[in-house]
């Protein structure tokens, strides 16, 4: 019988022969898995990079934070800390003075003017700073306060290494370098928000002195962090703080949480699995359109081998030895196109990394190669091939040797499909290719599905990119709709809507008209079941700006609320119904936490549900009725925004100041690393797109060559054997347009509402294709398609007619 | 643009439709020249029934492939319907195949998607001939064919499948017919038949050449040329003259 070597020799041959193909196919393979080795690995790196530079951070594990406005004597905190019971489960403690502020980092011509935070440690033994290296550094000593400049900021402006902010009172501070801290190791400004761009927020880390001096609160502390020791029992220790807290500073409220409380913190974690979801299903996607690429592709080619198999069975050769030679043939594209993947997975790990790096900085980013992750996809990546080969294969073998043997129309049966579809086009061999795709109706639904799931990851990811770029034209759209050059004020506290100081910032000769009211951290809903968010309490008539509503009305009592985005949807609440709202009330000089419950009286179109509007009534719930915390400031006529805020930079009493316009680079940052890698993918997909089209074509060129012989010796030019192949691969490629464009929108909208929806709740993800998307989406399916036969010209043209016309291969 | 059409030049334009002088075929396998063809002169004439006769490895194909322009020779002058072949563009190449010659081959590779009537008026397309359908009808009725107009490939007989390959080639309404092993594939009786065909069309005016290697077929032609290793070791009438075809037995 046959020797092994000789089987072995021959599949080499057989590879050999057709290296475009084969090549082409390992390529498919190459994409299909190294997309999803790499996509799927990415929750570990940022797991290991997140516990390594939380650890290089020596983050804390419980916060104590002072009422806003309000602060202690330096030692008061920590005595209080030294009286727990459980003091000895404290392993490290640092006071801290945290100041609110505006910063002014203008440089270059460049006008910077943010809200910001200087952060004053006594030590650095909790929430270090980190140089880039992950390495800890401290503010150079100087008669001068200096400081660090957070890295994020410095990176998001491109700052110089070294240089001088001025902060709130138009103070000089120097920053000698940037500097990553725990705390701020994810970008979420002065409202805890998923929202906040790194360049929207500055801080600075310098030491406690330096923040006392420059505040003017000599000796006085307000902030508080500190380690526990191995193994200390946490949730314990927390109740002996906040015990420990309110008895010392009896008229002075605190606020006690943990790291998990964190914005920060949270954010990077929770993000993790959230996005890895959307990642995952995005890389079955890409790893599914290759499997029905690969085992259309690699079946015809077994296919076209049925009458060699045929000869061979004729000639009494044992069925397993005939399957060996083409099964092998699978086996080795297999492995041809695994060993590739490698290629293209660190190809994209590197990108990934790359993107993750500078989206997300990071002290310390871990991404070692996943081997679990490569040995998945490469169990597919064999699998596809091998399996492709396995159902031709056994399909051949079964045959009697003479139907496989058969040449000529007896060996591919014709039928009447497809003639009513095609009256007068004239010419008969202009008929060809609609009756080609009809004819072999199988192949052509399994081309077109390959190409098809291309196409849908493609317009899926692209979806996913509309998607995002409409939510976010919608907030905008909302925040600007009035006034769209109002700068937001936020006052560094509580202060009498009739009180001098709002008087002088109301009436700056750079503003011109002018409201103020009330942001408030709240909770909405139960705390099992609800979410933290924004209320704004300002006049809703009359005023520079209210938001839209979608439904219902405009709140205009006490006690009624506006939700945004879809609270309403989320919470199960409809119009008229009751939620009830935590928020802050005051009691004496601090405040207290309260709930209220209020009726729904209506919903904004504003896509984010982290804001809920309230009309001036409700301040009377908080205790805080004519007092105010943020002003909205139109620029006089002749002003601009930056000048508005440079006013109200001068001013000590004011902590923050940001123009609406501001708005659209925090939506941009915040959705960077998402957007980003689905750009990433989409080139990948798109590679994967153009094999599939170039592959489909190159084997339908060699399986018709003796059609095309035959052609070519009754003189019908090659332009026509090209054209028609052209339009026989247009309408394989619109049936795999089409069948793309409907599973991409499908599949996009899955996974907005089962991923994205997990991943970033906050915000109401509006779906829609743009007309871009579907025009790429038909240009890759079709154009893509019919323009391949091109590449196979050459081939035509250099046919050998009368050996391709004879019988015997 | 040629002035007359390559089929016009071969009907009318002269005694000659086919000439060969001195063409030799060579093809390199490897480091070695294989000699296909050495040295032919030959004509063929308007209205004549030429038959290639010589065993396997002798070159028939190879000189049926050249007059059909299917290959170009390596040395010598060739000229279809006026047309130095080896001097021709391969635009002009194209145009003598589409208006001067037509195949018949052993294997009749006719088109599986098309049914008898579409693959005979698929000739009369590519020769651009007017009504093509009404060409494939009249045409697919003369060679006895009338019923079959719409069975595709796969449901006809050999020989029926022969015959439609002859339709096709007469449909293009070239004046030059090859016919490569027409009988190859089929049957004693169906081979006859199909030498009936191809034998009629000569007596309508067309040259027609048949390559074969059964002596027996030989017998119907007006001239044999007899190859042997790429050379003519042959070339006139059969002995005996030519017969009819009814009575040729193999």
């Amino acid at each position: 019988m046959l020797p092994r070597l000789l089987i072995v020799r021959w599949s080499i041959r057989d590879l050999r022969r057709r290296w475009p193909q084969v090549a082409a196919i390992a390529a498919i393979i190459a994409i299909g898995t190294g997309v999803f080795a790499s996509l799927s690995g990415t929750a570990v790196w940022r797991r290991q990079s997140n516990d390594a530079s939380y650890a290089r951070g020596a983050f804390h594990d419980i916060h104590v934070a002072l009422s806003p406005g309000t602060n202690t004597a330096q030692g008061t905190l920590l005595q209080a800390i030294g009286s727990i019971p459980h003091a000895a489960m404290v392993d490290a403690v640092q006071e801290r003075l945290v100041v609110a502020t505006v910063v002014d980092a203008s440089f270059g011509g460049k006008s910077i003017l943010v809200p910001g935070r200087l952060v004053g440690s006594s030590g650095q033994t909790v929430d270090r700073t980190l140089d880039r290296r992950g390495v800890a550094i401290e503010p150079s000593s100087a008669a001068e306060p200096t400081a660090l400049i957070e890295t994020g900021f410095a990176r998001a402006w491109s700052m110089p290494a070294a240089g001088t902010v001025r902060i709130s009172g138009d103070q000089p501070v120097t920053y000698s370098a940037p500097a990553f801290q725990p705390e701020y190791f994810y970008p979420t400004g002065d409202q805890s928000s998923a929202f906040a761009s790194p360049g929207s927020f500055a801080v600075l880390f310098t030491s406690l002195a330096d923040a006392q001096r420059v505040s003017g609160q000599s000796g006085m502390v307000n902030d508080l962090v500190l380690r526990l020791r191995p193994g200390a029992d946490r949730a314990l220790v927390v109740k002996e703080v906040q015990t420990a807290v309110a008895t010392s500073m009896a008229a002075i409220s605190a606020e006690v949480t943990t790291r998990d409380d964190n914005p920060a913190y949270r954010l990077l974690y929770k993000d993790i699995d959230g996005d890895q979801r959307t990642w995952t299903v995005i890389s079955f996607l890409v790893l599914g359109g290759a499997a029905l690429a690969v085992f259309n592709l690699v079946s015809r080619i077994v296919e076209s081998e049925r009458r060699e198999i045929g000869v061979g069975m004729a000639l009494g050769t044992p069925r397993r030895y005939l399957a060996a030679r083409p099964l092998l043939v699978g086996l080795q594209v297999a492995l041809l196109g695994v060993a590739l993947g490698v290629g293209v997975g660190r190809a994209m790990d590197a990108a990934l990394a790359s993107v993750f790096k500078s989206a997300l900085p990071l002290p310390v980013w871990r991404t070692p190669f996943q081997a679990w992750s490569f040995a998945r996809a490469a169990m597919v990546g064999v699998a596809m091939p091998v399996m492709a080969t396995i159902w031709p294969t056994l399909r051949a073998v079964r045959m009697e040797p003479v139907t496989a043997i058969r040449t000529g129309p007896r060996s591919v049966g014709g039928n009447g499909r497809g003639r009513w579809l095609i009256p007068g086009l004239g010419r008969t061999y202009r008929t060809l290719p609609f009756r080609n795709v009809v004819r072999n109706a199988r192949r052509t639904m399994l081309t077109a599905t390959a190409v098809g799931a291309a196409v849908a990851v493609l317009v899926a990811v692209l979806g996913l990119l509309d998607a995002f770029g409409a939510t976010v034209d919608r907030a905008l759209s909302e925040l600007e709709k009035t006034h769209p050059d109002r700068v937001e004020i936020q006052l560094e506290s509580f202060q009498p809507a009739t009180s001098a100081s709002i008087s002088d910032v109301r009436s700056m000769p750079t503003v011109g008209a002018s409201e103020g009211g009330l942001r408030v951290p709240i909770h909405i809903g139960s705390a099992e079941s609800g979410f933290d968010a924004v209320g704004e309490v300002f006049a809703m008539r009359g005023g520079l700006w209210a938001p839209s509503v979608a439904s219902g009305r405009l709140p205009q009592a006490a006690n009624e609320v506006l939700l945004g985005g879809s609270a309403a949807r989320d919470l199960n609440i409809s119009i008229g119904g009751h939620v009830e709202v935590t928020h802050p009330q005051r009691v004496g000089l601090g405040y207290r936490l309260a709930t209220t419950d209020m009726t729904v009286v209506g919903t904004t179109g504003f896509p984010l549900r982290t804001f809920a509007f309230f009309d001036t009534d409700t301040a009377a719930t908080m205790n805080l009725a004519g007092i105010v915390n943020v002003l909205r400031l139109d620029p006089a006529t002749g002003s601009s925004p930056d000048d508005v805020i440079r006013a109200a930079f001068a001013r000590s009493d004011v902590a923050s100041a940001r123009a609406t316009s501001s708005w659209r680079a925090t939506f941009d940052d915040a959705l960077d690393t998402f957007t980003t890698v689905l750009r990433v993918t989409s080139a990948a997909v798109l590679c994967l797109a153009l094999l599939i089209a170039f592959n489909s074509s190159s084997i339908s060129v060699d399986e018709r060559t003796r059609e095309h012989a035959t052609m070519f010796a009754f003189g019908l030019p090659r332009r026509s054997v090209v054209t028609m192949l052209m339009v026989e691969g247009a309408i394989t490629g619109l049936l795999g347009t089409v069948i793309g464009i409907v599973g991409g929108y499908w599949a996009m909208q899955w996974i907005i509402h089962s991923s994205v929806s997990q991943t970033m709740p906050d915000i109401t993800v509006i779906t829609g294709l743009s007309v871009t998307s579907v025009f790429i989406g038909i240009a890759v399916g079709v154009a893509a398609v019919a323009i391949a036969p091109i590449f196979t010209v050459r081939r035509l043209r250099s046919m050998d007619i009368p050996d391709a016309l004879r019988t015997v291969e | 643009m040629m002035r007359q059409s390559a089929g016009e030049r071969a009907a009318t334009g002269g005694e000659s439709a086919v000439r060969l002088v001195n063409v030799s075929k060579s093809y390199r396998v490897g480091t070695h020249t294989v000699t296909a063809l050495d040295d032919i002169t030959m004509d063929i004439r308007r209205g004549e029934l030429v038959v290639i006769l010589g065993p396997s490895g002798s070159g028939k194909t190879t000189l049926l492939n050249l007059i059909g322009v299917l290959d170009v020779p390596t040395e010598g002058s060739l000229e279809v319907a006026g047309i130095d072949v080896a001097t021709a563009s391969e635009r002009e190449r194209f145009r003598i195949r589409r208006h001067a010659v037509s195949f018949i081959f052993q294997s009749f590779n006719l088109f599986p998607g098309l049914t008898a009537a579409e693959n005979v008026e698929f000739g009369a397309d590519v020769a651009g001939r007017d009504a093509p359908r009404q060409i494939a009808t009249d045409v697919l009725a003369r060679v006895g064919l009338p019923d079959r107009l719409h069975h595709f490939p796969h449901q006809l007989s050999g020989g029926e499948q022969q015959r439609v390959a002859i339709a096709r080639a007469l449909a293009t309404g070239n004046p030059i017919l090859l016919a490569d092993e027409p009988t190859g594939e089929l049957d004693f009786t169906t081979g006859v038949q199909i030498l009936g065909l191809l034998a009629a069309q000569r007596d309508e005016g067309r040259s027609v050449l048949i390559v074969t290697h059964n002596r027996e077929i030989a017998r119907i032609a007006d001239r044999v040329v007899e190859l042997s290793s790429g050379r003519i070791v042959a070339d006139g009438p059969p002995p005996g003259g030519p017969v009819a075809v009814q009575t040729v037995r193999w």
